[in-house]
């Protein structure tokens, strides 16, 4: 899941998107609104998380920009101002989600998690391919009702393959949503956590959960499930 | 005095209303009643008088002596009755000529003699109180002129019950004192009433000040209708509100953007520390997370120390030591502080301040001010931009000008520098070391030294600020 944080106080924003990482996520950041503008424009974000008060263009340009040019990101507010008319401003402009500084960072990862969900038109934190049940909020993952143990990269790989079961899904399509801006995308890191999960999640005896499509990509489970 | 004790307006305005009524009037009928007591005992003396003149024709003075024609008398006043008149009639040597009949044989008391008629007050039989007039004559012996000789001398006293008089005065005493008695009566009332109603503006004006909250001050209090004695407390309770509501209004903003300002380092370092709970770290990454933290406290602690030297000087809590400071002392150190992070980003200074230049000053303060400024200076110049340090005297003031180029803000937004927490770029929240409060110290600091601040935007985005004291005399011969 890809995520990009623009927020101009530095503190918050290298902490942000080193929970956000944490959790497994692809994260980009800036401090800038210009460049968060172009950002946002140039890569297939899941959800932006986004300050109001910005160097160059404020928050609500960007996403009045952004919403205007039809981007259909899951858009986060994060600010300090916490008047009424401040957040139906914000959502009015566009905006998913308002939440206001200082904010415990739990509350901001189940936000984005929920946004996340709501991405992909899901609304239970529950997925289910196949004999794969996944708890997007606990990160935990059951095969046959064993539980595997994930890496956050080898998870938030598998999830995305899981949000899109029954749909091949390219390789261009993990590194835009599974990696973030600074990722080497000429390495065979793909194929490389493919096989760790394969490994993890499937056993001899029963049927393939991964499936490699020739010259297109992957597909969770059976053809559109 | 029981005057002091009375609070209210109203009582004592009624109290001395009717006391001044009581007085008048005491006085007025004491004035009256003495006069009409002269008048009437003036006709009453008049009368007896004018008895006695009727009665002197009478006594007659021959071979018999003196006594008194009495058959030839008709006066009924003599006759025994109620209220009668008397009389008494003596030879010099005291034997006694006549008396009336109503005397009963008593005596009336007899004045001191005079050529004129003598007036007394006397007590006449049964310890009645009366009026006497004694007239002293010479009666000449009756009869054919040989026969005359000395006259003999005689005294008549002729008195009166003065019953009816004292009967008058006493019903006019009574009528007066019942006029007094209802004229305090009428302007206790009156002055009760009268006043109520003056004063029932007043109290309307207390509701309406009672009822004032402090939310809304601005609501200036109902000045027409009111006294013209009052009106004036009210307008100046109305411009009282407003320089309170005024005060308070900054007050309230300045407590919500400090607010504010704190809440987003407060977020940062929540958001740090959070973070770093939330899962294993290496030592390394905890090490910069505690870096960061102490790097956000110490900007959060600096904005605390600046709006608590903002909050002394506004209340006149930072004692001045004032004297000769020279300007080069106060700048030479803090450009020092500033010179690495200038050579860094290639800011060029230009230093014209005189070597003598002077102000008079705390020196302390001047620092704190001097090096406000050239921070701020510092922080919005642009890269390889340039400082302009420049001193000038004029008019018995030193004035120390610190300009720097980059400058973005609109020179009709200059002067907004001073304002609390005013940035020019509102984005800049809590990076830097600069709060909005610098400036704002600034122009408080140099108005409390007797100075000013001035800020200004020239051609070509120069920021200019201008700190103006009056000239300190530097004692000759003092090196530099």
């Amino acid at each position: 899941m890809r995520v990009l944080v623009i927020e101009d106080y530095e503190p918050i924003r290298r902490s942000i998107a080193k929970g956000l990482a944490k959790a497994g996520m692809a994260v980009d950041q800036t401090g800038d609104g210009e460049e968060g503008l172009w950002y946002a424009r140039s890569n297939p974000y899941d959800v932006v998380v986004l300050d109001l008060m910005l160097p160059k263009v404020d928050g609500l340009t960007i996403l009045r920009k952004l919403r205007a040019e039809g981007f259909k990101q899951q858009i986060l507010i994060l600010t300090a101002k916490d008047t009424v008319e401040d957040r139906v401003r914000g959502l009015d402009a566009g905006a998913d989600d308002y939440l206001v500084k200082p904010f415990a960072f739990d509350e901001l990862l189940a936000r984005v998690r929920a946004l996340v969900r709501r991405s992909y038109g899901e609304k239970s934190p529950s997925i289910e391919v196949g004999g794969l049940r996944m708890n997007t909020s606990t990160q935990q993952v059951w095969v046959n009702d064993r539980l595997i143990d994930l890496s956050a990269r080898e998870y938030t790989l598998l999830e995305y393959l899981a949000r899109r079961a029954g749909q091949v899904v390219s390789r261009s399509d993990i590194w835009e949503h599974v990696y973030d801006f600074h990722s080497d995308t000429t390495s065979n890191v793909v194929e490389v956590y493919i096989s760790y999960l394969r490994r993890k999640l499937e056993q001899p005896d029963q049927p393939p959960l991964i499936h490699t499509i020739r010259g297109r990509g992957y597909r969770l489970g059976e053809a559109g499930a | 005095m029981i005057f002091r004790r009375i609070q209210s307006l109203r009582a004592r305005l009624v109290l001395g209303l009717v006391l001044g009524t009581v007085l008048l009037q005491v006085a007025a009928s004491t004035a009256v009643c003495w006069l009409q007591r002269q008048a009437l005992y003036n006709r009453f003396d008049q009368a007896i008088l004018s008895t006695a003149r009727a009665l002197v024709p009478n006594i007659k003075y021959d071979k018999k002596g003196v006594h008194l024609d009495f058959e030839k008398l008709a006066i009924p006043e003599f006759q025994r009755g109620k209220g009668p008149d008397y009389f008494q009639i003596w030879r010099d040597d005291g034997t006694v000529v006549a008396r009336s009949l109503t005397l009963g044989g008593g005596d009336l008391a007899i004045g001191e003699p005079s050529s004129k008629p003598v007036k007394y007050d006397c007590l006449l039989p049964r310890e009645e109180p009366g009026r006497a007039v004694l007239v002293s004559l010479e009666v000449p012996m009756g009869g054919p002129r040989e026969d005359r000789g000395v006259p003999a001398t005689v005294r008549l006293v002729v008195a009166k019950e003065t019953k009816p008089i004292r009967n008058d005065l006493r019903t006019l005493a009574w009528i007066l004192a019942g006029t007094t008695a209802a004229g305090a009566a009428v302007a206790a009332t009156l002055a009760w009433w009268v006043v109520a109603r003056a004063l029932a503006p007043v109290r309307r004006l207390s509701q309406q000040i009672a009822g004032i909250q402090p939310s809304e001050l601005r609501q200036p209090v109902e000045v027409a209708g009111l006294p013209s004695e009052v009106q004036p407390v009210a307008e100046r309770l109305n411009q009282m509100l407003n320089r309170l509501a005024v005060a308070f209004e900054r007050e309230r903003a300045f407590t919500a953007d400090a607010a504010h300002e704190l809440r987003t380092p407060l977020a940062g370092i929540r958001s740090i520390a959070e973070v770093a709970a939330s899962s294993p770290q290496s030592p390394e990454e905890s090490g910069s997370d505690f870096r960061e933290i102490v790097q956000v406290t110490t900007g959060m602690q600096a904005m605390v120390e600046k709006l608590l030297m903002l909050a002394r000087l506004d209340a006149g809590q930072v004692p001045l030591a004032m004297e000769a400071v020279n300007l080069r002392q106060i700048l030479e150190p803090l450009l020092m502080e500033q010179a690495v992070r200038m050579g860094a980003r290639n800011i060029v200074v230009r230093d014209d301040v005189g070597a003598e230049a002077s102000v008079k000053a705390d020196p302390n303060l001047l620092g704190l001010v001097v090096g406000n400024v050239i921070a701020n200076a510092v922080e919005y110049v642009n890269d390889g931009g340039e400082l302009a340090l420049e001193s000038r005297v004029a008019e018995g003031q030193t004035c120390l000008s610190i300009a720097n180029t980059g400058c973005t803000v609109d020179a009709a937004e200059a002067e907004k520098v001073f304002e609390r927490f005013w940035r020019a770029d509102p984005s800049r929240t809590g990076n830097s070391s600069h709060w909005g409060l610098g400036l704002s110290l600034v122009s408080r600091a140099m108005v409390m030294m007797g100075g000013s601040a001035r800020a200004q935007v020239l051609e070509g985005g120069v920021f200019r600020l201008t700190l103006c004291l009056p000239a300190g005399e530097i004692p000759t011969g003092q090196p530099q």
